[in-house]
């Protein structure tokens, strides 16, 4: 790592105050706010043309989007795991027809590279 | 607060907080109430939606997410104006009601996706309930007035760095704990749940991601300060 400058460096007990000033966390205070607001004065909003609904809000009828539960697949990585299982299984488990498919595939695919 | 129904009240001219005084009046004044919420809406909208704007994309959301956390921020504050002046130590009123209304946005940011609604949170999980963090600040050197633009992006490209290794996942849950932490509250049990369904993660892993990111985030503020 080549010498950071001074203004680059944080101490560790004043970095919830540079993540509040810096967008990652809210703002808790003036100053953290001040450095949020010239922080993000250049910004591209895309959301300045795109008024809220002060009565939909009061009436409860405001548009919500559906909502997306999970934001992550199941455990992707243990699926992984069972794959590479199986493979490792190999030919026991498999049909002839199957074995012979990815045999002919392979074949195909080395001819393709040359 | 002005009651009396046969005169005018100019809306646009009435300080925010006499507007959130009116708002919550809504029972028994309910036209004052809606015309002083439109009116609120209208002062603080856009400033809203642009930090709904950042602070969802640091958790992966786009714009619409960012329009709908905006709105259910409003919703909260027109049922629940509860905004106590008296508590907020910021100079000007206006920006004290704006740094209210953010812990209101970033719970809602946090909670987003439970239901298909705007979240409702307990007041464990409520961010906008602990106004103390002011008193925190004063324990440190730190300058009345905002540093200059260039030392402020410096400090937001030494965190960058130092996140740049963490999954989504790692970020999520840090940034999570880091705001209940910041207020000085456990991160509710409620919420840790939330994140175990939200990323697909147990309990054990949840903490491991935590722990895991606070100590390569330290860590790395550690060793450009030369203290490690």
């Amino acid at each position: 790592m080549a010498k950071p400058k001074k203004i680059e460096l944080i101490e560790v007990a004043q970095l919830d105050s540079w993540l509040g000033s810096t967008g990652f966390l809210f703002p808790s205070n003036e100053l953290e706010l001040d450095r949020f607001n010239k922080l993000y004065e250049d910004y591209d909003y895309k959301l300045d043309d795109k008024p809220i609904d002060p009565i939909a809000i009061i009436n409860n009828t405001f548009h919500r989007e559906p909502k997306v539960i999970t934001m992550f697949e199941e455990n992707v990585v243990e699926e992984i795991e069972s794959l590479r299982m199986v493979a490792r299984k190999g030919k026991k488990d498999l049909p002839q027809h199957i074995i012979d498919k990815m045999l002919r595939k392979h074949n195909q695919d080395s001819s393709d590279s040359e | 607060m002005n009651t009396n129904t046969n005169q005018d009240i100019d809306f646009e001219k009435l300080p925010s907080v006499d507007l959130l005084d009116y708002i919550s009046f809504k029972d028994e004044f309910p036209k004052e109430a809606e015309a002083a919420f439109v009116q609120f809406c209208y002062r603080f909208e856009k400033d809203l939606k642009r930090k709904s704007e950042i602070y969802c994309n640091k958790y992966g959301y786009n714009e619409v997410v960012a329009l709908e956390i905006t709105h259910c921020t409003f919703a909260r504050v027109w049922k629940y104006p509860t905004f106590d002046k008296d508590k907020s130590k910021a100079k000007d009123f206006d920006k004290g009601i704006l740094i209210w209304m953010y812990r209101i946005l970033y719970t809602q940011i946090i909670k987003y996706g439970e239901k298909n609604t705007c979240a409702e949170p307990t007041e464990e999980e409520d961010l906008s309930l602990v106004t103390n963090s002011d008193e925190l600040l004063s324990k440190f050197d730190v300058p009345d007035d905002a540093e200059a633009k260039r030392v402020v992006v410096a400090k937001l490209k030494t965190i960058e760095r130092a996140l740049t290794q963490l999954s989504e996942k790692h970020r999520i849950i840090y940034f999570t704990y880091r705001a209940y932490q910041k207020e000085g509250k456990k991160v509710p049990r409620t919420i840790t749940k939330l994140l175990r369904e939200k990323l697909s993660l147990t309990q054990k892993s949840v903490n491991t991601y935590y722990g895991d990111a606070h100590r390569h985030v330290t860590n790395y503020l550690d060793i450009m300060n030369g203290q490690a």
